[in-house]
């Protein structure tokens, strides 16, 4: 029985796998000129590729500037910190202050 | 808005986007096929390129006018950005041609709105490259205000190239048959444009940033002499 069945379907399994593997072969982007005849292959996996790529561009994009700007915001931030203290650091009193000279 | 909001938007109208193409129009056009469908990224990359390049133009012109720094930094975020899709529009494109036609290579040689995108990157390439190599400052942007207001003049002259100069492969546009083609196209075009709204913000505080650092450091620089 199994060696019947094993019989019948190997064969016909065999069949239809070459068959998907030959239309498959048959729908690369190199068969461009059957679009002309109206019968086009099969681009929506190429399509959805592109699109894929495009989101992942923008997306790239968009953390890279985000992460530049953050990095220059805490740059900016330490050196107004800097600036805040060294401008304190001069107005100490009794620091070049000639208000304070006994003369 | 928001300038995460924005961004969040954007993204989410593409996925919807994304999700139309998949599930809601036809998969497959009478002459081209299933190669149709990457014209709902193509358009609005295009259109949306035009419109910022032309934004860029009226932010220059309005810093010729007023002198006000922010408007040039508006106008380097929005050329950006605008480059950003012209570059998506020329690939999507050129696949697209290979697709449809069999052609990478004579596309952009043969056809005159093509072939003035082309040139349109070009020009815009050339005023990024300006401005980075020229020192910050009022001669900078002087000179790129400038240049984006001329630059800008050729933007018109790609959307109606097919007009002035005739049809070669490109169409005017594409008629599409169905309301989900219709409503998927202005959509996406809608979707992109939120998300190249947030970009064009995102890089205008990044430039912002870099002029706040770059003031501050002059400012140290006096305070330690």
């Amino acid at each position: 029985m199994i060696r019947t069945l094993a019989a019948v379907s190997i064969p016909a399994l065999a069949s239809s796998w070459s068959t998907r593997v030959f239309a498959q072969a048959a729908k690369t982007p190199e068969n461009f000129q059957e679009a002309a005849a109206n019968n086009t292959p099969d681009f929506r996996l190429y399509v959805f590729a592109a699109y894929g790529a495009v989101c992942l561009l923008l997306f790239l994009f968009s953390l890279r500037t985000i992460s530049q700007s953050k990095r220059l915001e805490e740059r900016v931030d330490d050196l107004e910190e800097r600036l805040a203290l060294s401008s304190a650091a001069r107005n100490l009193p009794g620091k070049g202050d000639p208000t304070d000279s006994p003369g | 808005m928001k300038l995460q909001t924005n961004n969040l938007l954007g993204w989410a109208m593409v996925i919807i986007t994304l999700s139309f193409v998949g599930f809601w129009v036809p998969q497959e056009e009478r002459q081209l096929g299933s190669s149709y469908l990457i014209f709902f990224f193509h358009f609005p990359s295009a259109l949306n390129c035009m419109e910022f390049f032309l934004l860029g133009g009226v932010f220059s012109a309005i810093y010729l006018r007023n002198k006000n720094p922010s408007m040039d930094l508006w106008a380097v975020a929005s050329i950006e950005v605008g480059m950003l899709a012209c570059t998506i529009t020329l690939v999507t494109g050129g696949i697209w041609a290979r697709a449809a036609w069999g052609e990478w290579d004579t596309w952009v040689i043969n056809d005159p709105r093509l072939m003035s995108v082309y040139f349109m990157w070009l020009t815009y390439a050339a005023y990024l490259a300006l401005r980075s190599s020229m020192d910050q400052g009022k001669r900078r942007e002087l000179y790129c205000a400038v240049f984006g207001i001329l630059a800008s003049i050729n933007v018109p002259v790609v959307y109606y190239a097919i007009r002035i100069f005739g049809k070669e492969n490109h169409p005017m546009s594409l008629t599409l048959d169905t309301t989900s083609m219709k409503v998927t196209q202005w959509f996406g075009w809608a979707a992109f444009l939120v998300l190249y709204i947030a970009l064009v913000r995102l890089r205008r505080n990044y430039y912002h940033r870099c002029r706040q650092l770059d003031r501050l450091q002059e400012k140290f620089n006096r305070a330690q002499i």
